[in-house]
């Protein structure tokens, strides 16, 4: 079920209703039903998936903390993650690895006949698949005591507002608040509103309809001139940040609405001024996911410098794989990965901050926009040859004629998102459309309705659900 | 009560009222505006914003104009394999060679369509001409169930305003039509949409590539080109998890029924495909399944299958025939056009409706 869609306009009234009309457990028991529900509106069959990865964890868990026997404890922890990321591995990277030895053996001069999987990638995998892993290596440090509510526990995992696009919540923070009860205050129900709104604006008005300028120079990128190519690159930038954070935006407001917090995914990436500043701000969830569960182990920064940079580049490369089974995935997240060790070698140019001057931070957004906007390509284009091909061709500077009309087309919507995003940033909060007021509160939801009326109903599907 | 809790009530109650004013005033005025005929004289089309794609408005004019102009006896009906593969000239020309009486047809076929696409388009079709032969070409993607892009498309003409609209599908469609047909807002508002996220520039109409009879005649031959290069026009659309029972079947079937109340004669034509279309096929076994589903769909229903894959050596598509692995190119539809042609004839000289039901039973 897709938050733009009349299906979840109908269903999360009925939410809603019963939630208010039940007890604590009575709210937990529907929330877990409304969670498959919308799970299993997608695909009924993949529950079974959902609930073996979710139970596997909530075992292991147990099991670590009954025994102190260190190797015993570690053998419950590898069991967990093997069988998460054996889900992972099967049903999203399986054919990747297949099809790429087969390419390696071709080259070789082999001609093999290996298997190919016939399945659908399940909706969500990888954002469940890790939020349930951080939950069993929480209680495996001791950061965690593990919950004896399986109730509980499965809703932890399943939680529909954030279930297939996340944020990927801890364990720490979102069990707790399933655990107690919860009270919704007027506050929350005002800034819940707030982010539903905002959350559909970015999606229902910016990145759906960016869809139909950016897709088919994506497909043909030699039919297009050199500012065409431009102007989609610049709005695939806005569409991609916009329906992810649209889509975050939507969790946390609905979540709200129901008195549990959820983490924020996303603040104002694009005004990051360097790039680890960037991945302080973009799809923070699993950015800080990869920094607790892999970099620090790895090492983090504590090593010699090339240590910090091997694990800086394994992070990222790690990072690239997660959100896709192929190599311009892994080429997005090794450039994100020489940036950030760029970063770290040249901090003259790359490392400007928070401390410099107003002049210098705006040149640190824009040289850091520019960068994250080339790593896009990768990203967007149908695989590596055709991102390099495109990067070639755009910058081919041909047919400049239309510079002008790209340039106008590139700022429209920008601007929309910008007239959002600026107050936010600058306010230092995401809903402080509340704080205006109440006749300017009550006039900027109404232009945010209409707007949105005008434009729902094309069901577009969020970017992020193929990870 | 504690007094500052009425006062904050009081307050949210007041903030709410000016909210639905504010919305209400926004939508008044639109809507007032979108009446007036100087400013919708000044606005490209709103229709195509209201379809799946951008052409389907063109298609349904052509069909309307056509019908108007020399009504329409035979239509055909189904996806792309259809629209490129089967030429309404070169089928009339073959009937008028073998001496039958002119018939005129039209290609309805769309890009994309499965079954619950095709069975909506022959709905609205059918509010706008009368054939008396409706002929569904079809290809191994019309009866998988599981097909993703048939799940995708099948999704995006589900929330076409004017495929439920126009094909007067259920309470979404009655309550779209009655939208449409009160709210000029509702009308323009996709469009408006587009007009305010691209600073009010609007783009060329798309180049229309299929002609007044709603055939696209594509140019190239697969022949012409080196055997690595036509691996790049291979497309798994479908094949994936192959299974032939479900909603695909089930919407074949309305199809059926729709033909049968009408009293219109349906035919079932199984289109050729490209050879490298069966040695790309992700499991050979799938065609195989396809074939016997739709032989037993139309034994059951009683309707000819024309299995044009299966032809008489001379009468065999080869490469120079295909565009690309599931396209006819320009010539290869002439020649199944003329193909279709003298199976119509010979069924309408009532030789074949029985050999046609056999056929359906025997591979």
């Amino acid at each position: 079920m897709l938050f733009n869609s009349l299906d979840f306009l109908i269903f999360f009234p009925i939410v809603l209703v019963l939630y208010y009309a039940l007890n604590h457990r009575g709210q937990n028991l529907m929330l877990l039903a409304a969670s498959f529900f919308f799970y299993g509106s997608w695909d009924y069959r993949f529950l079974a998936l959902l609930v073996f990865s979710a139970l596997v964890d909530f075992f292991a868990a147990r099991a670590i903390d009954r025994t102190s026997i260190p190797h015993r404890r570690k053998l419950y922890l590898l069991a967990s993650i093997s069988a998460n990321l054996g889900i992972l591995g099967f049903f999203k990277y399986f054919n990747f690895f297949i099809d790429n030895a087969a390419r390696l053996l071709e080259s070789a001069g082999l001609n093999p006949d290996l298997p190919v999987l016939y399945v659908i990638l399940p909706v969500g995998i990888s954002f469940y698949t890790f939020q349930a892993m951080s939950y069993t290596i929480d209680v495996y440090r001791g950061e965690l005591k593990p919950t004896n509510s399986l109730l509980n526990y499965l809703l932890y995992v399943c939680y529909f507002p954030q279930l297939v696009a996340g944020p990927i919540e801890r364990a720490t923070k979102l069990l707790p608040a399933i655990e107690r009860k919860r009270t919704v205050t007027k506050e929350m129900v005002a800034s819940g509103v707030v982010l539903i709104l905002i959350g559909f604006f970015r999606k229902v008005v910016i990145a759906d309809a960016l869809g139909s300028q950016i897709d088919p120079v994506f497909g043909s990128p030699g039919s297009f001139s050199s500012p065409q190519l431009m102007k989609a690159l610049y709005l695939f930038a806005l569409q991609i940040y916009c329906d992810f954070a649209g889509y975050s935006d939507i969790a946390r407001g609905t979540s709200r609405l129901m008195g549990i917090d959820l983490m924020v995914n996303f603040n104002h990436p694009y005004f990051a001024s360097n790039l680890s500043d960037f991945w302080r701000r973009w799809h923070i969830s699993l950015s800080t996911w990869l920094r607790d569960y892999l970099y620090i182990p790895l090492g983090g920064n504590r090593g010699t410098a090339f240590k910090t940079y091997r694990n800086l580049m394994l992070t990222m490369l790690l990072g690239g794989l997660w959100h896709g089974a192929a190599w311009a995935f892994v080429i997005w997240g090794a450039l994100h990965g020489l940036y950030l060790v760029l970063f770290r070698l040249v901090p003259r140019i790359f490392a400007i901050s928070e401390k410099n001057g107003f002049l210098t931070r705006a040149f640190g957004v824009v040289l850091t926009f520019h960068m994250v906007l080339l790593t896009w390509v990768f990203f967007r284009a149908a695989g590596l040859r055709s991102a390099i091909d495109y990067l070639q061709l755009m910058f081919s500077f041909r047919g400049m004629e239309d510079l002008l009309s790209a340039a106008v087309m590139i700022a429209a919507p920008w601007l929309l998102v910008l007239l959002i995003d600026v107050p936010q940033h600058f306010a230092g909060e995401h809903t402080a459309l509340v704080r205006l007021p109440r006749i300017a509160t009550a006039g900027v939801a109404a232009a945010l309705v209409f707007l949105i009326l005008l434009g729902f109903g094309t069901n577009a599907p969020f970017i992020y659900f193929q990870f | 009560m504690h007094p500052s809790s009425t006062s904050s009530s009081r307050r949210d109650g007041r903030t709410v009222l000016y909210f639905a004013l504010a919305l209400a005033g926004l939508l008044l005025l639109a809507e007032s505006v979108l009446r007036v005929p100087a400013v919708t004289r000044a606005l490209p089309r709103p229709e195509p914003s209201l379809w799946h794609a951008p052409l389907v408005q063109t298609k349904l004019d052509y069909l309307k104009r056509f019908q108007a102009e020399c009504g329409i006896d035979v239509l055909f009906i189904g996806n792309s394999s259809v629209q490129s593969g089967v030429s309404p000239d070169a089928f009339e020309a073959a009937l008028g060679v073998q001496g039958i009486s002119r018939r005129r047809s039209f290609n309805g076929a769309i890009e994309g369509l499965p079954p619950y696409g095709v069975r909506l388009f022959l709905q609205i079709y059918l509010r706008y001409a009368h054939p008396t032969v409706v002929v569904y070409g079809l290809t191994p993607q019309d009866l998988n169930s599981n097909s993703p892009w048939a799940h995708d498309v099948s999704g995006r003409i589900r929330d076409s305003i004017l495929a439920q609209a126009e094909s007067r599908s259920g309470l979404r469609g009655w309550a779209y039509g009655k939208l449409l047909a009160y709210s000029s807002l509702f009308r323009y508002r996709y469009l408006l949409h587009q007009l305010v996220i691209r600073a009010g520039h609007v783009d060329d109409e798309p180049y229309v590539y299929f002609n007044e009879r709603g055939f696209h005649p594509l140019p190239g031959r697969l022949s012409d080109l080196p055997p690595a290069q036509r691996s790049r026009f291979f497309n798994r659309a479908g094949v994936l998890n192959y299974s032939a029972e479900g909603t695909q079947r089930q919407e074949i079937e309305k199809i059926v029924d729709i033909c049968a109340a009408r009293n219109i004669r349906l035919i079932f034509v199984n289109m050729p495909l490209s050879d490298h279309y069966y040695a790309n096929f992700d499991r050979p076994r799938d065609y195989r399944t396809y074939l016997d589903a739709l032989r037993s769909l139309a034994k059951e229903r009683a309707v000819p299958m024309w299995d044009m894959e299966h032809v008489p050596p001379g009468d065999n598509l080869t490469d120079k025939d295909f565009a690309d692995f599931n396209h006819l190119n320009q010539w290869g539809a002439a020649r199944l056009s003329a193909l279709i042609g003298q199976r119509y004839r010979e069924l309408n000289a009532g030789r074949l409706l029985q050999a046609g039901v056999r056929s359906a039973t025997q591979p």
